[in-house]
């Protein structure tokens, strides 16, 4: 949580951006978001039932060109 | 918290878990909410005059207590144990919904909510919630998938009649699961004013027990009956579950007595082999889905994958997390029946007892059919006949190949 933490203690507030994975490329939006500035990235996961995700999109046929896999 | 060894009955813990099944997967937004059902919940259970006003609707309103039947000439037909079944398709409103709806739009009311929102796949329970949001004046919305709207069309009218306004779900395959969906999205979007009624035992925490508890009138009363009818419990309990709400209301009064068997019956669809089945015990895997921890019916991802049964009432890849608590446990056994055995078993009631069963009951009554015959004739099975089957006379002539 340290890193956490530290974000939050900058002397402007904390910019926190969500992007959803596989919403294109995923690893340019993340580098994107990092350059322009964002405290804090949330990487939504796409869902085929998401309830309260806010901007996250349904998982849906024609939606994903290619399923979605995880890999930690 | 560990469960008390000598007692199935004391579930959920104080978090609400059913061992390692149920909690409280919410949005934050939904936290207060919870927390303030739970701590409404409380207080109607400690309360004699909550009991009263539930006991007093449910005998003058729904027209309780529900028989408890002898099927002589099915017995018969199968020679082997007797058949009994619990008639809550006798109820106001055809099936056993309306008995935990009750109880809900009491908690509403006490809670000041002057909105009710609710799911539904067969349309029974969202025909239940149209049905007390009338009683009660109280304006009603329910969300039901497209897919179900189509094959359960008269229920559709008859809420409407009732006065709700009926919300087509067109996400997904349109079934129940996407119901729910759209269901918790409302309520996510109208904490202040609304109360959603979950249909089935399951849900965030404290749902799926005060479904169970609503619903276990049922065993309660079936306990008594038998006792008086024939001086002894039966051996073998039968259900079908979707979410298992009906099941848990007939088994739960019983967990506590150890000589009486379960049986819980799962929708096998086209069968257990392939994709198109509904049985989330059976053929799925534990995950969180609609609030809680539970058996579903997903790839190894998480995605829900869908399901499918003839019957939209048990067409939902997950299960009430008492019951994924349950058989692994082992103190219910677990068994699955196809859309075909539970046709053959709706046309066999029809015909030996003059009932017309829901779809959803005649997957139980497949499975008490192939149980009957290797139990001896002194045994005892007893089945919850947990819907009528009105509502499912177009899909079952579909089927057969009759126009109408």
């Amino acid at each position: 949580m340290t890193r956490l933490s530290n974000a939050f203690s900058k002397p402007h507030p904390a910019l926190v951006c969500l992007v959803t994975a596989g919403d294109g490329d995923t690893a340019a939006n993340l580098d994107a978001l990092v350059e322009g500035g964002a405290d804090v990235i949330e990487l939504g996961m796409p869902f085929t039932d998401p309830m309260a995700g806010s901007t996250v999109p349904c998982l849906s046929e024609g939606q994903f060109a290619e399923r979605l896999g995880v890999e930690m | 918290m560990a469960s008390n060894p000598n007692t199935y009955k004391n579930q959920p813990d104080e978090r609400g878990h059913f061992g390692d099944y149920g909690g409280r997967y919410v949005a934050e937004t939904l936290m207060p909410l919870v927390l303030d059902l739970e701590r409404e919940y409380r207080a109607a259970q400690a309360d004699p005059a909550f009991h009263a006003e539930f006991d007093d609707l449910l005998e003058h309103y729904v027209g309780r207590p529900s028989p408890l039947y002898f099927a002589e000439r099915l017995t018969e037909a199968l020679g082997g144990a007797q058949v009994w079944f619990k008639r809550d398709e006798l109820n106001h409103t055809g099936a056993h919904k309306i008995n935990n709806c009750i109880g809900q739009i009491l908690l509403a009311m006490r809670m000041g909510k002057t909105r009710i929102i609710a799911e539904t796949g067969a349309g029974q329970h969202g025909v239940a919630t149209a049905t007390v949001c009338a009683r009660f004046g109280l304006p009603c919305v329910i969300y039901m998938g497209a897919e179900d709207v189509r094959r359960q069309s008269p229920n559709v009218f008859r809420m409407k009649l009732l006065g709700a306004e009926v919300v087509p779900v067109t996400s997904g395959r349109g079934t129940l699961k996407d119901a729910m969906n759209e269901g918790l999205r409302d309520w996510v979007a109208n904490v202040h004013d609304t109360f959603y009624i979950i249909g089935t035992a399951a849900g965030p925490h404290p749902y799926p027990e005060l479904v169970r508890d609503f619903q276990s009138v049922i065993g309660k009363e079936a306990r008594a009956q038998m006792q008086d009818r024939i001086g002894r419990l039966p051996d073998l309990l039968v259900a079908a579950i979707g979410g298992g709400s009906n099941a848990l209301g007939l088994f739960h009064p019983f967990l506590d007595d150890p000589d009486v068997k379960m049986l819980g019956v799962e929708a096998a669809g086209h069968g257990l082999d392939g994709d198109e089945h509904a049985a989330s015990l059976l053929g799925g895997f534990p995950g969180v889905l609609h609030g809680n921890k539970t058996y579903l019916l997903q790839d190894e991802d998480g995605q829900i994958t869908e399901g499918h049964s003839i019957s939209a009432g048990l067409d939902y890849p997950g299960i009430g997390p008492e019951h994924a608590w349950l058989k692994d446990t082992g103190r219910v056994e677990y068994t699955a029946i196809t859309d075909e055995e539970a046709l053959e078993a709706f046309q066999l009631l029809c015909r030996t007892e003059g009932i017309i069963p829901a779809l959803e009951p005649s997957h139980a009554i497949a499975a008490v059919a192939k149980r009957a015959k290797e139990m001896p004739k002194d045994s005892v099975i007893l089945a919850n006949l947990c819907g009528r089957g009105d509502k499912d006379i177009f899909t079952v002539a579909e089927r057969l190949g009759v126009e109408m």
